[in-house]
């Protein structure tokens, strides 16, 4: 069978078969119906597998900055990144990915690809890849007209919407993952070790207002060396970018304020003590020297100031007394003279005196308190500051904890070596200082098991002028510990050796001292050993 | 104007069939194998037939030939058979008044369709003779050139067993086949069914369905079937991937192919698979068509290298691996 007419190939002359005039337009009418038809099609598919795409590239790249972060986190004990760290690599991690986004929303899908993807996911063999790619560059013949038409009718039928269904990428569930094992990770991590806890709560803001409040406890303080050493260290540790080595010597500056402190009590409890036993001499002040042997200093001022009248503030005013001006040492060794001698009535300038120096012990024992409980959270401050630092892997002060219980063991330590150990009427045992008891005297001397005989050494503050270097006026003033008796033995060392034999065992076997108590007892006698050199 | 196209297909689908069924009265099975001797008939391409004895090479073609109403030759090639006795040759006849003339006398290579029977067993010489005029549709004697008629369609077979004194095809001149079918050994029902058929008193006989016009306009409409660029991308793809030197070389191919196939090869694949296209109701040609293609059309083209010879490595196992292996253009 012969078909009625048969559409050759184009040929040079043009399309074969006779047409009317009209039939091209007709034709070419028809093509761009087509045309339209197919690219709406097209179009949608494209928009879909844009939206698809950019999905799953936006789900990725999330997904690579929540690993980024959960690295992050798992990492932190380890490289010492704080949470300033953590939140710029959050937000540079979050611009990267608002940039790759960008630039992948910018990026159009072509309808030459989405022609690809609706004959993929339809099956249609090609269809409208070949129809996209006639439209746009093939000679338009009869068969090309044809096939476009029926593109067209095929594109009609298809539903962009199930063909290329908005769904929620496959990576999505890895990115869930990562998001839990972030908040996992943020959580858990802190909890991990004891210092972490620390850190946890020493974030960025609240490390702030730490150090500002330290800050602000240290200016309420009298000035003095002990203080201003403190705020140079307060000062070291604020700064982010301070080494370790920097971060350690401010720690051991703090442990020397300290320690200072700890000393000017001790001299300031032992000339209460002389001052109430003075005292004892005398009817009139038999109570005021029982609160002051009691560590009551500020009650015993007022009965002082209740028996007598206030002298000070008689004194007051214009020009001080010559009680006023001179030194302390001074007055103390006028009051306990004069208090000591019972034949004699007591004067005015003799209380003014001994009320002088209550007051200044007094306040000497509030600095002291003071500056050890600054100490101590400088100390925390410090172990901070040192899990912060880079460069912390090398800490040298390994060996001892970064709790307070260095500084308190040390300021315990002081205050046994310069400070009598009484026993009171009931028997109970009593450090000299009150105040030195709150910051650590207290766990110290139960630490150190049976109260022992008060030492039969004094030490006495001895204050010197500083000459300055041009020759002019006196600089400020300083001061040692000078021993005023020598420790007398009581048992010749022949005797010791031969009441006390030692076993074998005892020589080879493990210390008696318990294991928990052995750093104290060995930061004991360094303690002592350093208070000597001083 | 498409509804002209749309009848003008579906002829082309109807005449194609006929030929098909009409043809199926006959051989036995091996429908594949028919269809791919229409689409190189209808794609002016030649055919090179390799099968054992017997499978009914001969009898596909004659049938063909009496379906399509056209005129059939058959050629015994032997190793005596010279070009003259392919090509014809030139004769001394006497007219009535005594005068003596030349006058060239038609071998029998003139005609629609042509059956060179074991042409592995003709010299080159002989074999080449047939060749130049498939390649030239025309043939050349005593100083002049004779056209042959259209359609011209060169069936060729082939022997794969028995090779002692044959001449196998050059590739030169494999290359000149558009596809190469092979024939397979038929199923157990499928002989149950040529017994019947041959051993009774009246064999079945077929209708000539096609006329040769016929024949030459359906190669008109193969030859108007457009090709997306993508789709011609996607065959020289294959192409190249059976090129061992190729970058887009597959690594079978690198490893057993000596020469991979020419743009020959190429264009064997795009009119097969307009063919193919036609026959699906298409009036453009997919990546799906061209792969239905790729195993005739490629696997004479592709040379395969001693490796390959010594671990018995076919062309359709490298061919099969490249469809498997090559993708389709995205966009």
């Amino acid at each position: 069978m012969v078909p009625e007419k048969v559409v050759r190939a184009p040929s040079r002359s043009g399309p074969a078969g006779r047409r009317s005039h009209a039939a091209p337009c007709a034709t070419m009418r028809l093509i761009m119906k087509d045309r339209e038809v197919i690219h709406a099609v097209l179009s949608r598919v494209a928009r879909r597998i844009s939206f698809n795409r950019a999905l799953r590239e936006i789900v990725f790249a999330a997904g690579v900055v929540l690993f980024a972060q959960v690295a992050f986190q798992l990492a932190r004990p380890t490289t010492g990144l704080g949470g300033m760290s953590l939140m710029a690599g959050l937000g540079l991690g979050l611009a990267s990915f608002a940039i790759y986004a960008v630039w992948r929303a910018s990026r159009r899908v072509p309808l030459t690809q989405a022609a690809g993807e609706v004959d993929a996911r339809a099956q249609l063999r090609d269809e409208l890849k070949s129809a996209c790619w006639f439209l746009s560059n093939a000679e338009q013949t009869p068969f090309v007209q044809a096939q476009v038409a029926r593109a067209a009718r095929t594109a009609q039928g298809v539903d962009p919407v199930a063909l290329v269904p908005a769904r929620a990428p496959r990576s999505l569930a890895v990115l869930t993952a990562l998001a839990i094992l972030l908040a996992a990770t943020a959580w858990v991590m802190p909890r991990l070790s004891h210092s972490w806890e620390i850190l946890a709560r020493a974030d960025t803001a609240v490390e702030m207002q730490d150090a500002g409040g330290l800050r602000a406890r240290l200016q309420q303080l009298p000035a003095g060396a002990e203080v201003q050493q403190i705020e140079q260290a307060l000062a070291v540790f604020e700064r982010p970018a301070a080494t370790a080595e920097e971060l350690e010597q401010a720690a051991r500056e703090v442990r020397d304020a300290a320690e200072r402190a700890n000393m000017r009590a001790a001299v300031a409890r032992e000339a209460l003590d002389r001052l109430a036993g003075a005292m004892q001499g005398r009817a009139e002040l038999e109570h005021v020297a029982r609160a002051l042997e009691q560590g009551r200093v500020q009650e015993a001022m007022a009965l002082l100031r209740e028996a007598h009248g206030d002298p000070l503030r008689d004194a007051g005013g214009g020009t001080r007394s010559p009680a006023a001006q001179e030194n302390l040492q001074k007055a103390l060794e006028h009051a306990t003279r004069e208090l000591g001698d019972d034949g004699t009535d007591l004067d005015r300038e003799t209380l003014q005196r001994a009320l002088r120096v209550m007051q200044d012990s007094d306040q000497t024992l509030q600095m002291r308190r003071e500056v050890t409980e600054i100490a101590r959270e400088m100390q925390e401050f410090h172990a901070w500051s040192a899990l912060r630092s880079p460069y912390s892997s090398g800490d040298p002060d390994q060996s001892s904890p970064p709790e307070s219980g260095n500084i308190e063991l040390r300021s315990g330590g002081t205050s046994q070596q310069g400070v009598r150990l009484r026993l009171d009427d009931d028997g109970s045992q009593q450090d000299g200082s009150g105040v030195g008891a709150g910051a650590g005297d207290t766990p110290t001397r139960e630490l150190m098991g049976a109260p022992t005989a008060r030492l039969d050494v004094e030490l006495q503050l001895e204050a010197v002028q500083v000459q300055s270097t041009g020759g002019g006026d006196a600089g400020d003033e300083s001061w040692f510990l000078a021993p005023t008796r020598e420790q007398a033995a009581t048992a010749e060392f022949a005797a010791v050796r031969e009441g006390r034999s030692y076993t074998r065992a005892e020589i080879m076997g493990p210390p008696s001292i318990p294991l928990r108590q052995r750093q104290l007892v060995k930061d004991y006698f360094i303690n002592l050993h350093e208070s000597q050199d001083q | 104007m498409n509804t002209v196209v749309d009848r003008q297909i579906q002829a082309f689908r109807d005449q194609f069939q006929r030929v098909r069924d009409e043809i199926a009265r006959v051989i036995v099975g091996n429908e594949d194998v028919v269809a791919n001797v229409m689409t190189c008939l209808l794609a002016r391409g030649h055919v090179l037939l390799e099968g054992i004895p017997g499978v009914g090479k001969t009898k596909l073609v004659q049938t063909m030939a009496d379906a399509m109403h056209l005129r059939f030759s058959r050629i015994q090639f032997t190793p005596d058979l010279m070009p003259g006795d392919i090509i014809g040759t030139n004769i001394v006849r006497e007219d009535d008044a005594g005068r003596k003339f030349f006058e060239f006398q038609r071998g029998p290579i003139f005609a629609n369709m042509v059956l060179a029977d074991e042409i592995n067993r003709a010299t080159p010489k002989t074999q080449s003779a047939l060749l130049e005029a498939m390649q030239e549709n025309s043939v050349s004697a005593s100083g002049s050139t004779h056209s042959l008629d259209q359609p011209f369609f060169v069936l060729a077979t082939q022997n794969p067993i028995e090779m002692e004194g044959t001449y196998p095809l050059p590739e030169a001149q494999m290359d000149r086949f558009l596809f190469k079918l092979k024939l397979d050994f038929p199923d157990v029902d499928q002989l149950y069914t040529i017994v019947d058929r041959t051993t009774q008193r009246n064999e079945p006989q077929v209708e000539r369905v096609l006329e040769q016009e016929q024949i030459l306009d359906m190669r008109e409409t193969v030859r108007a079937i457009p090709v997306a660029r993508p789709v011609q991308e996607y065959a020289i793809r294959l192409t190249l991937a059976t090129h061992p030197e190729s970058s887009g070389g597959h690594e079978m191919a690198k490893k057993y192919v000596r020469f991979g196939s020419s743009p020959r090869g190429t264009q064997a694949l795009i009119l097969g698979a307009k063919v193919h296209a036609l026959m699906n109701d298409r009036v453009y040609v997919s990546c799906e068509d061209v792969r239905a293609v790729t195993l005739p059309a490629l696997r004479h083209r592709v040379l395969l290298n001693f490796e390959a010879e010594a671990e018995r490595i076919d062309p359709d196992q490298i061919l099969q691996r490249i469809l498997e292996t090559v993708p389709e253009p995205k966009e």
